[in-house]
């Protein structure tokens, strides 16, 4: 059996940085990831609707859970029978999983926003929570560093709660539906911008970070890996490895590393902590959990020039983004923090939004082709010790490993900010001319936006938080968690880009720390 | 000599014009079986979906129900301008197997609802809902008329109807009939998606 220098457990956005930034330094890393490697031209084809089993509809009942998955890419989510968790049946949560080398990067929206001090240091700011035990000026030269990596495109506008970056410089003119939303939204002194997100055909840990580390020699990657949990040494209380079942055959395996970074998702790396019994002398271990409340279509639109087939390029297309505005300079009356949307224009309504039926129906439909506008709001998510994860003792995976109870609730702060962003939303729909056919404010549940945070929270005081601000446990030296489960708080902005500065921040301390041989 | 070299060196004797001249190769008869595949080869076999050449055996909903449903489908989607409405896109066969699939609740909701139809029809105009001319089922369908919300009606019979739209309109829109009238109309292809095989396994 070989000894490794570093466990990696999760092949994602954390653990592809981690094994990025270790294997160059000369560190032997052993990766496990519970899921197989994907084989782009092996793996997919191109299938008309129709030829599916269920016509596209899906299979009924297999994903009660992954809004996100149809017919076509069923096959890339984690199977709820096998990878069951629990819920009060009042609080549901929707955990959507990916268990594939490359995790969510292979499927992600590529939304890459910088967190500001207006979350490092929110409790500066209104007092709620805790600021995280770093600044923006900490993580800003690692975010300099990733988005480059993840060929980040977006325009920059000097918002001090949306930092610019090192961007492929997007000059792309918008249409002129887009135009009049961005005036209208000037207005009303709402700053807005375009999209920032990962460029290129793919824009996974797949191809832009494991390849690198691949090509060191340092890097080996165990697949079908699903870890029970992080080993011990009894002498010393390090950990030393993880015991892992092959996801196939359920045949037992023991790794062995100097030092275990976890980076399998917020929430299984807090789910492999609890059933390892680790890192939670503080008792905050699966407390704090949040992710972003996301209000889908919070207003459809249609744009009444673009109607009965005028949708034409130069009219329609495009779209961007809202920056919070809330809560900056001035304080709200219902809330604290604030919220973001996305907007775009082109498509076609959906047919709910049509109270019709028949031949009127048909025709509406129609004439609507290419007009739809339409607006998502994404809002921070204030982090309570209430919302929380724990092992639930009658439930366990198709390996025997004991299941995640989770409870999570949105609450007061949440459900205002989501009424007032329907409001702001339609208020700059009008203002810009559009017809607006729906409006509503109900939040998806949570889990659903797929950002999940907290678990593992960083923090000066190991009485209340489970990592220092290196991602390492105040309790275990060598053990890190380097995912989105270290977030203190999070904004609206999508957390990708923050988690991989962050794992890459961390992973330079780890390899300090082992060249000094203080791990 | 590596093992390489020596399968090159073959590889080369192989193909050599002269070099295989001089290898004692069986002579191949010549006709009609050159144009056949190779033995070894697997040949592609077309084959197309059960749906696409035969009837569908209806298996959830009763001969009442399924009128009921046939006649909603002919109303919620009809055919226009040359596309295929749902009933001749065969969505409510298909409509008949997909619900008899699916979670018990939405099973229940649209034999209820059906139900709901035909005992509607009976009380207003002593015939079954299939029976009913497009005026006549105006009043019942009355709730597919009633303004968006986003967790759709409380009401069972509501919530039904809006159901069955939706799924009469995907289920139409996804079907092969209509792609291909479609197709033939716009430029791009429709209904055509990146489809992902069981990975791993």
């Amino acid at each position: 059996m070989v000894d490794y220098d570093v466990l990696i457990i999760g092949s994602g956005a954390s653990g592809g940085m981690t094994a990025r930034e270790l294997t160059k330094r000369g560190i032997r890393c052993l990766m496990l990831d519970a899921g197989p490697a994907v084989d782009f031209t092996r793996d997919r084809e191109m299938k008309r609707v129709y030829e599916l089993p269920y016509q596209g509809f899906g299979e009924p009942g297999r994903f009660p859970h992954v809004t996100q998955a149809n017919e076509f890419n069923g096959n890339v989510w984690a199977d709820e029978k096998q990878n069951p968790y629990s819920y009060d049946p009042d609080s549901p949560y929707y955990w959507v999983r990916v268990r594939l080398i490359g995790g969510k990067t292979l499927f992600w929206g590529r939304a890459s926003w910088r967190l500001s001090d207006f979350e490092f240091k929110g409790k500066d700011h209104d007092g709620y929570g805790d600021n995280w035990p770093i600044s923006y000026r900490d993580l800003a030269p690692y975010y300099d560093r990733v988005e480059p990596i993840l060929r980040v495109a977006g325009r920059k506008e000097g918002l001090p709660q949306l930092p610019d970056g090192i961007f492929i410089e997007d000059n792309s003119p918008d249409p002129e539906s887009i135009k009049r939303f961005i005036a209208a939204a000037k207005s009303k002194n709402i700053p807005t911008t375009k999209g920032r997100r990962a460029t290129g055909e793919f824009a996974s840990s797949v191809n832009l970070l494991l390849p690198d580390a691949l090509a060191t020699g340092n890097l080996k990657i165990v697949s079908n890996a699903v870890v029970r949990k992080i080993t011990t040494d009894k002498k010393t209380g390090l950990v030393n490895g993880a015991h892992f079942i092959d996801r196939r055959t359920r045949r037992d395996y023991r790794a062995t590393a100097r030092v275990v970074v976890l980076g399998a998702s917020a929430l299984e790396s807090t789910r492999i902590l609890l059933n390892s019994n680790l890192a939670n002398s503080s008792g905050v271990l699966g407390h704090y959990i949040f992710d972003q409340f996301y209000v889908k279509n919070v207003v459809e639109c249609v744009v009444p020039e673009a109607k009965h087939g005028r949708a034409r390029r130069g009219l329609m297309g495009g779209g961007g983004y809202i920056p919070r505005f809330r809560n900056l300079t001035t304080k709200e009356k219902n809330f604290i923090r604030g919220y973001a949307f996305d907007f775009g224009s082109g498509g076609t309504p959906d047919a709910t939004c049509f109270p019709l039926y028949g031949e009127a129906l048909l025709k509406e439909l129609a004439a609507s082709e290419g007009a739809r506008f339409s607006m998502t709001t994404m809002g921070e998510v204030l982090p309570r010790y209430e919302n929380h994860v724990r092992i639930d003792k009658n439930l366990k995976d198709a390996w025997g490993i004991p299941a995640l109870h989770i409870q999570h609730k949105y609450t007061s702060n949440e459900f205002e900010m989501a009424k007032d962003s329907m409001n702001v939303a339609e208020e700059l729909c009008h203002g810009a001319g559009f017809e607006v056919l729906t409006k509503h404010w109900e939040m998806v549940p949570p889990g659903e936006s797929i950002h999940e945070l907290g678990g593992c929270r960083m923090g000066s005081n190991p009485k209340t938080s489970v990592l220092n601000q290196h991602n390492q446990t105040h309790d275990i030296k060598n053990l890190f968690v380097v995912d989105g489960s270290a977030f203190v708080s999070g904004g609206s902005q999508n957390p990708t880009l923050t988690i991989s500065a962050l794992a890459m921040r961390a992973s330079e301390y780890m390899a300090e720390q082992m060249r000094r041989g203080d791990i | 000599m590596s093992e390489i070299q020596r399968r090159t060196i073959l590889r080369s004797l192989l193909t050599a014009p002269v070099a295989a001249a001089a290898l004692p190769v069986p002579a191949v008869p010549k006709g009609p079986a050159e144009s056949k595949p190779a033995i070894n080869e697997t040949p592609d076999t077309p084959t197309i979906q059960g749906s696409g050449a035969c009837d569908t055996i209806p298996a959830t909903f009763s001969s009442a129900q399924f009128s009921a449903l046939r006649k909603l489908a002919e109303i919620v989607v009809p055919s226009v301008d040359d596309a295929p409405g749902a009933v001749e896109a065969g969505v409510p066969e298909f409509l008949d197997f997909l619900i008899g699939a699916s979670p018990a609740d939405r099973v229940e909701l649209y034999k209820s609802g059906l139900d709901h139809l035909n005992a509607e029809a009976e009380r207003r105009y002593k015939k079954a809902f299939s029976e009913l001319s497009a005026e006549e089922t105006g009043p019942i369908l009355s709730p597919l008329r009633d303004a968006w919300s986003y967790k759709g009606p409380a009401d069972s019979f509501a919530r039904f109807l809006q159901s069955a739209k939706n799924d009469l309109l995907q289920g139409t829109r996804n079907s092969e009939d209509y792609i291909l009238v479609v197709s033939q109309r716009k430029r791009s292809a429709g209904g055509i998606g990146t489809y992902w095989r069981c990975i791993g396994d």
